[in-house]
């Protein structure tokens, strides 16, 4: 039995996990996935948005600027990267002038620190490379970029630290009441299932949230359309091209792209908005990388086309019918906890919800707080950001820091190794690549895919070809030389 | 080697620090040896010298500089003798982590942790890395199974491990078409081999024993438009190519089942730690700009290799790898003194040609000048001609050029003498 | 009464690539046109009469993971390429071994012998 099953190790199920970790309680976090985040959550355009875009009074407004403001906090005690660099919302003609004045007085409201509309000749100066026709700005210094993954993974190991337990692979196939409990259906990948029991549920299920809420409750029948955002990513050789996330004035003919720079250093393109039919459709189109390129033209005139490095889709969550964040309990359904339509600004609003809902949960538990809560985590070190004597220092413990692995973002050994050994343990190549950079640059994983699968298999004791990508499913070795039977069949050649 | 068990770097001195111990990198060793620069270290991040010759276990290597059909590693093991003969110093596990100002190097080691290197001059010789799927943008989904070529042929050759059996290949580049007949002889099947443009970018030799062989279809103008599958890929989407355009043309996708994808589109100059450190690079060879000494911008740092331009010929990478090091090793004996200030000539690819190594001539002082291109396109009986001012001053006559291999010429550099600018054109023959 | 057939070959010699028309009469390549030079005419003739190749390949090393590279030490027929990789395929060797050591010797019956090109210590 446990006091909570929060489902869903994403941001919204995470945030939960690591403000509920402070309270006396017994909390199981299950995932469908091989990893946190691997879903809504991984693939976004990592921005902590400043506030000013949701309707005043909604639930995303309130969110979003709660969560704006625990962001510079967090990233200092959980040391994920974070920089609030600041957004613009750039209007490309005096026509579109009014719709960024209008963003200024719904930010107002909504509470939005340090707004002003800035004028051509600041903005050119901010932004030498953005297109010469625009005429002004909105400037919102609140703005942020952040990893994703990176605050996903602190809030989830902060919170495996305190006693939280993560299991992934782990599909629950149905929740039915048992007395004052609930009781979840679990589907192992072996084929097997079992029953927990739970006297608290939080559905942080992203694109499943729907679908999770319907075991339930009656009363609110939402439906969740999984919408595709893609995405182009460039080389940092053009990561300082624009220091603040620049997008579009809103108009009539779309909501635009943006054009922003990562906290990896990288430059970050995107995304459209494409309504999908199931909720694994992260492919990404050819009119679809084509249009973005085009529509970012707007902001940028002269992409270097030839310097992006990959192309990738997300999919948002998206509750069509009703718009708002649905946070909450079903009146038919007390104890079970829903964040659903999690869709943008989610990133944003994610430690304040999980925040609010760790408060009425810990309440309704009547659960008191643990005398030792670890409450703080040392950033990952990476050597791309270690000074000389750091890593003199490092090599000379543990000489796993001076062999480089991933030449492109130059990762060491010692880095990966640590990701394997995570309290929250990466366990596929994909979960060591956004760890810690292994295979995101310019060669993707060319030339250190080899090592990697060698590290994860010694780490974990399994065979080479047993490294997955992803998923249980994702293989990415088929087998050992001498698997396969054939023998080369010959053509003599001479034929007309 | 001194341990460092503090917080300190390192600092070791020498003569010249060589990036590399690939062909380029132990050719240079040796040659700047032999001129009689003695104190050299050479830097490797991998556990064993060789570079990518280690996993190219196929034959044709050294017919030019052995007079012999060698295999990659055996090439690899004359090359590394006959830097263990000399003594030459070689650090394993090795990596370059920045180039900075004085010609110093960062490097990485388990070894000896992070030393500062203070060389007197700097050899470049970093090979080449492979083009990969998100350069070419194709779209679709991202599962396991999408490969580089060279990237298979080291999980075969060097972990045997094999990571598809029903295999298609896109792009024709020697690499793939060694790896397609590598993964025959493992027992999987290479579907299909597409090459987006009209002539393969491989040699006659490797399509013939690679592909026509073993039955393997060369699909010219034809490429991949999408990726299907959730978790290992499970088809590809091919499509027609607009030879004009070179544009995939709308409405012919047609759906091949797989579950691994080969790319084999380019080799791309390694030149990160370059442009970081502020060495003018030629978009064309997409390597250093260099002078007939094989010396970068920067005075002091020389190229050679794949890292300077993709060869097709590793006996060519090895000549490179000597002429760099004899240039790197007259340098450090002059200790470092700028030559006499004389008029250089910037040789310019003209009509049909890529781009031409060297970038910059001194002709006051070379009789015999090596210019190495490649052509864009395939001429039959092309006229090689070489003009200032307009004016043609040499031509060369060739059967055939392709963009496959590298072209070479030998040219008197004082017909260059003072003229700002030469020009390489390629004049189709009349049979083209 | 003689039966003549024209086979039709790519000559690799050079990167002209000369479209070669390979007379074969009774079973006999007796003549070469098309081609640009005369290293045509043997290699068309070889390539209608008995092609050759190099084998390349590898073979396991007991207790390691990483195989050992190998090739015939000679061109062997084409056609057998199949069972040389079938032998091949039967064969463990055991460190230490030096390029130049003879893996297997007259593979298929060929009369050449299998090498090691790699240093395994």
């Amino acid at each position: 039995m446990y006091d909570v099953v929060i489902v869903g190790a994403g941001i919204a199920g995470c945030a939960c996990a690591h403000f509920l970790a402070r309270y006396d309680l017994n909390i199981l976090v299950v995932d469908a996935s091989y990893d946190i985040a691997t879903g809504t959550t991984r693939a976004n355009s990592g921005i902590v948005h400043g506030g000013y875009d949701p309707e005043p009074g909604t639930l995303k407004a309130r969110f979003n600027i709660e969560g704006s403001r625990m962001y510079p906090g967090l990233a200092r005690d959980l040391g994920f990267d974070f920089r609030q660099n600041g957004s613009l919302v750039v209007a490309f003609s005096e026509e579109e002038r009014p719709n960024i004045e209008k963003l200024y007085a719904r930010g107002i409201t909504n509470g939005v620190e340090g707004l002003r509309i800035i004028e051509s000749d600041e903005l050119h100066e901010k932004e030498p490379l953005l297109n010469p026709a625009a005429v002004a700005a909105l400037w919102v210094p609140t703005g942020g970029i952040v990893d994703p993954y990176g605050i996903t993974l602190a809030f989830a190991e902060t919170a495996a630290c305190n006693g939280v337990t993560f299991k992934f692979d782990t599909c629950v196939s149905d929740i039915r009441r048992a007395e004052n409990n609930w009781e979840l259906i679990i589907d192992n990948p072996e084929g097997t299932s079992q029953t927990l029991e739970a006297r608290i549920v939080i559905n942080a299920a992203g694109l499943n949230s729907g679908l999770l809420n319907s075991y339930v409750s009656k009363e609110n029948d939402f439906k969740i359309t999984p919408r595709a955002g893609e995405y182009l990513l460039l080389d940092k050789i053009w990561g300082n091209a624009f220091t603040s996330t620049v997008f579009q004035v809103p108009t009539a003919a779309g909501k635009g792209v943006l054009v922003s720079p990562t906290v990896e250093g990288n430059l970050l393109i995107g995304p459209n908005a494409v309504a999908r039919e199931h909720t694994y459709e992260t492919q990404t189109t050819n009119e679809g990388l084509a249009q973005i390129l085009k529509d970012a033209s707007k902001t940028w005139v002269k992409i270097p086309a030839g310097d992006i490095i990959t192309n990738f889709a997300g999919l948002r969550s998206t509750c069509v019918e009703s718009p708002d964040f649905h946070l909450g309990e079903p009146a038919d359904a007390p104890g079970f906890f829903n964040i659903c339509g999690f869709d943008s600004p989610g990133l944003t609003a994610a430690p304040a919800v999980g925040k609010y809902f760790a408060e009425i949960i810990s309440e309704r538990l009547q659960a008191a707080e643990k005398p030792a809560y670890i409450d703080h985590r040392d950033a990952p070190r990476h050597l791309s950001t270690m000074s000389d004597s750091e890593i003199a220092l490092a090599v000379a413990e543990n000489p796993a820091w001076g062999r480089v692995v991933c030449r492109c973002e130059q990762v060491s050994e010692a880095e990966i190794v640590e990701a394997l050994r995570s309290p929250v343990p990466a366990r596929t190549v994909d979960a060591i690549k956004w760890r810690t950079r292994a295979g995101m640059g310019r060669c993707q994983a060319g030339f250190c895919l080899p090592l990697t699968i060698e590290l994860i298999a010694k780490e974990h004791g399994i065979e080479l070809t047993q490294v997955c990508k992803g998923s249980h499913d994702s293989r990415l070795i088929l087998g050992e030389r001498g698997f396969l039977n054939e023998l080369p069949h010959i053509s003599m050649g001479g034929a007309c | 080697m001194a341990q460092t068990l503090c917080g300190n770097p390192t600092t070791f001195k020498t003569d010249i620090a060589i990036i590399g111990a690939g062909a380029a990198g132990l050719a240079a060793a040796v040659s700047a040896y032999d001129a009689g620069v003695h104190d050299i270290m050479v830097f490797e991040r991998e556990d064993a010298p060789g570079g990518i010759l280690k996993q190219c276990i196929h034959n044709g290597f050294g017919l030019q500089r052995y007079k012999e059909e060698l295999s990659g590693p055996e090439y690899a093991h004359r090359e590394y003798a006959a830097a263990l003969q000399r003594g030459i110093n070689i650090n394993y596990a090795a990596t370059v982590l920045s180039i900075e100002p004085n010609t110093t190097l960062r490097v990485l080691s388990p070894e000896f942790g992070l030393a500062h290197v203070e060389a007197k001059a700097i050899i470049l010789a970093m090979g080449s890395r492979e083009r990969t799927r998100g350069a070419l943008r194709i779209p679709g989904t991202r599962p396991a199974g999408v490969y580089t070529a060279g990237t298979v042929q080291r999980l075969i050759n060097l972990q045997g491990i094999v990571p598809g059996k029903e295999v298609v290949m896109l792009g024709s580049g020697d690499i793939g078409l060694i790896v397609a007949r590598r993964l025959v002889y493992e027992g999987a099947h290479v579907k299909m081999v597409l090459n987006r443009s009209h002539f393969s970018g491989g040699l006659r030799r490797n399509i013939v024993q690679c592909l026509d062989d073993y039955g393997i279809p060369l699909r010219l103008l034809q490429t991949v438009t999408n990726v299907y599958g959730r978790d290992r890929i499970e088809a590809v989407g091919v499509s027609e190519v607009d030879k004009p355009t070179k544009q995939a043309i709308p409405g012919t996708e047609e759906r091949v089942s797989c579950d691994m994808l080969v790319l084999s589109v380019g080799l791309i100059p390694e030149n990160d730690l370059s442009r970081a450190a502020g060495i003018s690079l030629d978009r064309g060879s997409q390597g250093a700009i260099v002078n007939e000494q094989y010396q970068t911008s920067v005075p002091g740092i020389f190229s050679c290799g794949n890292v300077l331009h993709v060869h097709d010929l590793v006996d060519f990478v090895s000549d490179e790898g000597e002429r760099a090091g004899r240039s790197a090793a007259a340098y450090v004996q002059n200790e470092g003194a700028p030559e006499q200030q004389t008029a250089t000539t910037r040789i310019v690819p003209g009509n049909g040609v890529g781009y031409v190594v060297p970038q910059l001539v001194t002709p006051a002082a070379h009789d015999d000048l090596l210019l190495r291109f490649r052509v864009r396109d395939i001429y039959h009986k092309p006229t090689i001609s070489v003009k200032v001012d307009g004016e043609t001053v040499k031509t060369f006559k060739r059967p055939i050029l392709i963009p496959a291999e590298m072209v070479e010429i030998h040219l008197n550099a004082q017909l260059l003498a003072g003229h700002a600018t030469a020009e390489i054109h390629i004049e189709a023959g009349q049979n083209s | 009464m003689s039966k003549q057939e024209i086979r039709h070959y790519v000559c690799v010699n050079c990167p002209v690539g000369c479209d070669l028309e390979v007379t074969v009469t009774d079973g006999v390549a007796t003549q070469v046109s098309g081609n640009a030079c005369k290293r045509g005419i043997a290699y068309g003739l070889d390539e209608a009469t008995d092609p050759k190749r190099t084998v390349t390949s590898l073979v396991r090393v007991t207790g390691r993971e990483m195989p050992l590279s190998v090739r015939t030490e000679s061109p062997v027929p084409k056609k057998l390429i199949p069972e040389c990789i079938a032998a091949l395929r039967e064969i463990d060797v055991t460190p230490p071994i030096n390029i130049g050591d003879i893996i297997l010797e007259n593979i298929c019956n060929t009369g050449v012998n299998v090498i090691a090109t790699k240093e395994i210590n």
